[in-house]
């Protein structure tokens, strides 16, 4: 509706907003340009230390950049190849004349889709700035300040949002195991629910042990120990999945096969392990 | 305030009893599709309301007449993208075929970033999709657009700011 009668009215001031809230012009203006910066994928040390440093500065800094993390997110989202034939303005005129490079192209996207083989394909600017990265062969071992233990495998990324409330961990790309504290038998229990996100949505632990594949539009979910909650960003199903059970999701949907699961715990409510 | 609403009011009806007729009369000479024109005209209406202007409008028939072409514009420009995308989707082999719900889900969100980076040059648009689809590199993007990898970083400052702080979200 909104986009609709901007479109219309294509005179009306726009109200800069990040986060449903107003920011300012030059706010606006330096997310930008350390976005246009960073995408770049050609920054220094040094660079990434003052865009850090500028992100610290104020909330106002902080809460443009989490807009532009949500903005850049749906595009990340899409599925690639399909939305940049869609949308650009040349895609369609090459593609109609060379309907074969398309298709070829769109065969091997989808063929990489399914065997897991993203990894070797260049990694995003998101990638390359997370906290945590491991390269193609390589696997790395993290011990969380709530001790929650993160094993990254091959290719991965994975940033770490903790605070007051929650504890995120935001997996970029790849995939990692996850064993909880509670789940090692640490005390005392963190309070704050542990969550893993991905473009497709949240798995949160249930006092466990997991891992979790960030896929080209799929995640792939799999508990060793107790339990997860899986929640797709755009489905309104929570979906409990136990010991022992694997499955993925898109966005939208928890796969099919998979439904049983929620037989053995049916609108069974997990409050925090 | 209960005045002006009322203000408000009294002028879109008197500008609903006295355009409306005309106006969906002119949109199904120009569409030659009578439920087209019946749809686009109330469309028309919805838009004056929302923008708030109903009672700073001085020759209504002009002004009702533009904000009815933005609109089939607009309606044009989503068939298009919408065609666009089904030609897409059709080249798909099976194995990857969005389901229905994801093909609808994937459509609403490139008809918001299509809306978000309207008006912007092709170029400009063209490497905005290519670094953030694509993820070529800014000098992968200067071949193959023609031009610096200078020039390349201003069109995606400019892309950058319109889709994240023009789009309401």
């Amino acid at each position: 509706m909104n986009g609709q009668h901007s479109a219309v009215y294509p005179n009306t001031p726009a109200r800069l907003l990040a986060e449903g809230q107003p920011i300012s012009a030059a706010v606006a203006d330096q997310a930008v340009e350390w976005l246009t910066l960073l995408m770049s994928g050609a920054t220094s040390a040094q660079e990434q230390l003052a865009w850090q440093t500028w992100r610290a500065a104020s909330p106002e800094h902080e809460r443009a950049w989490r807009h532009i993390e949500a903005m850049t997110g749906r595009l990340k989202a899409l599925p690639a190849k399909s939305a940049y034939q869609t949308l650009s303005p040349y895609a369609r005129q090459t593609a109609q004349a060379s309907r074969r490079t398309l298709l070829r192209s769109l065969f091997w996207g989808g063929l990489l889709a399914g065997s897991g083989l993203l990894a070797s394909r260049t990694s995003t600017w998101q990638e390359q700035l997370a906290e945590h990265r491991t390269g193609t062969g390589e696997q790395r071992r993290v011990t969380l300040s709530d001790g929650t233990r993160v094993t990254l495998n091959t290719a991965t990324a994975l940033d770490l949002q903790f605070d007051a409330h929650t504890r995120l961990l935001h997996l970029r790309a790849g995939e990692i195991m996850v064993v909880t504290a509670a789940a090692q038998g640490l005390q005392p229990v963190d309070p704050r629910p542990l969550e893993v996100q991905t473009a497709q949505g949240r798995i949160r632990a249930l006092g466990t042990r997991f891992t979790v594949r960030q896929d080209d539009g799929h995640t792939q979910v799999a508990v060793q120990e107790s339990a997860v909650q899986l929640h797709p960003i755009r489905s309104d199903r929570v979906q409990v999945l136990l010991a022992g059970q694997r499955t993925g999701f898109s966005r939208t949907h928890i796969d099919p096969w998979a439904d049983h699961c929620r037989r053995h715990a049916p609108g069974r409510i997990y409050r925090r392990a | 305030m209960p005045a002006s609403e009322f203000d408000l009011s009294t002028d879109l009806d008197t500008l609903y009893r006295q355009h409306h007729g005309w106006l969906e009369g002119w949109l199904r000479r120009k569409l030659n599709d009578t439920f087209a024109a019946a749809d686009l005209a109330q469309d028309t209406f919805v838009s004056v309301i929302h923008s708030g202007q109903a009672s700073e409008i001085r020759e209504p028939r002009p002004f009702l007449a533009t904000i009815a072409r933005r609109l089939i514009a607009h309606r044009h420009r989503r068939q298009r993208l919408e065609d666009a995308y089904l030609e897409v989707l059709a080249s798909l082999p099976e194995a990857v075929y969005p389901s229905p719900e994801e093909q609808l889900q994937a459509l609403e969100t490139l008809r918001q970033i299509d809306s978000a980076l309207d008006g912007l040059p092709a170029k400009v648009k063209e490497a905005f999709l290519l670094a953030h689809l694509e993820e070529l590199s800014y000098a992968e993007i200067a071949e193959r657009l023609g031009v610096s990898s200078s020039s390349v970083k201003q069109y995606l400052m400019r892309a950058n700011r319109q889709y994240l702080f023009a789009l309401a979200s």
